[in-house]
């Protein structure tokens, strides 16, 4: 009833147009069969995993052609390590985990690098906090990008914890698994993150925030 | 059920994370309540909201071809060069250059004398190495004990292992702490008349070999339960061996192997959680007998992160010995996280009993 069943179907059968054949294949059925060197089901894993996957690193990174490239270090560690996947059920939480350490790293590169993280077009969406706009007035793009902007302010473990649970509808248990951390952590941060959230795009959302 | 109630649990009842008993009374309470159920309109209406974002990405078909192109790169054979063995790549240049010498006769046969006298050298000196009395060496066939080191040391070790190896047996249950006696079944490399003889007497272990050489009191441990034939395959690895009665001897290094970014990373990491768990050994209580942790318990939370990132890099790598110590880290970091930062003296006194009962700082100083 209140999950959003449109994002998670677009998580367990992939984009639009994905493969025929990857409605056919269970998780295990792929996994068993890149593990015999089957490369065409590794293909099909990509196509039912890769949209998803890149949503989320470009989320966390918040760069398009930077997200195209961890997804694709992420994928290419998946086939490396798929052997060592134990279980094969997991296989998307074990890509998320991927991701978000492909991601990380990444993260912890820039930061090094140039001493904190920017966001690709941050600039262009200053938030109006003081002047609520409802939210009918605003085109879809200007509600991403004021989200995008939102996103990219929450604090790394915030912005993971809120990606994967609002964004892409993963449970507590999964997000636990793929990030590492504790329920209770991940309670309190997503918790903060909504709060956070809330303030940012509130004025956005019809002035009831 | 209260609207306190109500409302701290709203977020995870709208994430349907409750349980049966508490998702009934909540749906009880908010079918009653306007203002609770007013809060779960809006997380509906705020989840529709996001549920419009759209990132404007699309896979394009490049992508795969990218990863596809990737993965058969990896597989393709110049890259598989890289890793195959050096003899079969020194193999392959010495016959290069002996196709490059036939075109030219004089500077052939020049190599040639100097070859014929670097093997007359190498002969000698072997000759010489049998006798020679102040390295520490091991069998490599018979023997099981190895040596580990304990801290980054330019001391020769014997045993032919690597620092790496020690640790991931050590977590296989074969530490001895630093100090205590061997007692094992024969398994210490004992030296054997033609290697070492030296003035003193004779030791009659690894400890005491080491004593002698300086390396125990640098901290280094005998861990027990080698494998010769695990010994094999690692010493095709090893950099340096010189024959001793005429059998093969291997003399390594404790350093010898540099490290690579993502070990050097573990290295980091492994030693920051030795100095955490040292840190809580060590903590003394406060005035009202409870102890500070908030530094632990901060520094416990970070390492806690790493420790998830490095977990998940060693497994996608197939890094097992790796997995094994950040696996066995992990349960210290989570209590120490969670504990209060004025934690109570049984609570500290739980965790010093379990660091010293699983002697966790020593098998974390072997990695």
């Amino acid at each position: 009833m209140k999950r959003l069943t449109a994002n998670t179907m677009s998580l367990e059968l992939g984009q639009p147009g994905a493969h025929a054949g990857t409605l056919m294949n269970s998780t295990e059925e792929l996994v068993a069969r890149v593990r015999r060197g089957d490369e065409e089901a590794f293909r099909l894993i990509f196509d039912r995993y890769s949209r998803p996957v890149l949503s989320f690193i470009f989320d966390m990174v918040g760069d398009r052609p930077l997200a195209e490239d961890l997804a694709q270090e992420t994928f290419v560690r998946a086939f490396r390590g798929l052997q060592t996947l134990r279980e094969e059920t997991k296989l998307s939480t074990w890509l998320f985990a991927i991701a978000k350490n492909v991601a990380r790293e990444q993260l912890r590169t820039r930061r090094r690098d140039a001493g904190n993280v920017e966001i690709d077009g941050e600039a262009s969406f200053e938030l109006h906090d003081h002047k609520p706009t409802p939210a009918g007035q605003l085109l879809d793009k200007e509600l991403n990008g004021v989200i995008r902007t939102a996103l990219a302010r929450l604090d790394e473990d915030k912005r993971l914890v809120f990606t994967l649970k609002v964004l892409q509808q993963r449970s507590y248990e999964e997000i636990a698994e793929i990030t590492g951390f504790s329920v209770g952590k991940l309670k309190t941060d997503l918790h903060r993150a909504r709060a956070e959230m809330r303030r940012r795009i509130g004025p956005y959302l019809g002035g009831e925030q | 059920m209260r609207c306190d109630d109500c409302l701290r649990l709203i977020e995870e009842y709208f994430d349907d994370e409750t349980d049966a008993r508490t998702s009934g009374q909540m749906a009880a309470h908010l079918s009653a309540c306007e203002d609770c159920s007013a809060a779960l309109d809006a997380l509906s209406f705020e989840q529709e909201t996001y549920a419009r974002y759209d990132r404007e990405l699309e896979v394009s078909p490049a992508l795969w071809a990218r990863v596809n192109a990737e993965i058969a790169r990896a597989d393709a054979p110049e890259t598989r060069a890289e890793n195959r063995s050096f003899l079969s790549r020194a193999r392959e240049s010495f016959v290069a250059a002996l196709s490059s010498l036939s075109a030219r006769p004089a500077l052939a046969s020049s190599l040639a004398l100097l070859l014929m006298g670097v093997t007359a050298g190498s002969l000698w000196l072997a000759h010489v190495g049998t006798r020679s009395p102040d390295t520490v060496v091991s069998n490599v066939t018979p023997a099981r004990g190895t040596v580990a080191p304990a801290s980054h040391g330019p001391a020769n070790v014997a045993g032919g292992e690597t620092k790496e190896d020690a640790g991931a047996r050590a977590f296989n249950g074969g530490v001895v702490p630093a100090g205590d006696h061997v007692v094992g079944s024969g398994s210490v490399a004992e030296p054997r008349a033609s290697v070492a003889p030296r003035a003193e007497p004779r030791p009659e272990n690894v400890e005491s070999l080491l004593a002698d050489s300086g390396s125990a009191q640098q901290g280094y441990k005998v861990i027990d339960g080698f494998k010769s034939d695990e010994r094999e395959t690692r010493l095709e690895d090893s950099p340096t061996y010189v024959k001793v009665g005429g059998e093969d001897v291997a003399v390594v290094t404790a350093d010898e192997r540099p490290l690579d970014p993502e070990q050097k990373e573990v290295a980091r990491h492994v030693e920051r959680a030795q100095v955490l768990l040292r840190s809580i050994k060590n903590a003394r209580a406060e005035g009202g007998d409870t102890f500070n942790v908030s530094y632990e318990k901060k520094l416990s939370r970070k390492l806690l992160g790493e420790n998830t990132i490095l977990q998940l890099d060693a497994e996608t790598r197939g890094d097992k010995d790796t997995k094994q110590v950040l696996d066995r880290i992990e349960p210290y970091l989570l209590d120490i996280a969670n504990m209060p930062e004025r934690a109570s003296p049984a609570e500290v006194r739980s965790i010093r009993e379990r660091i010293d009962s699983k002697e966790i700082i020593a098998a974390l100083q072997v990695y």
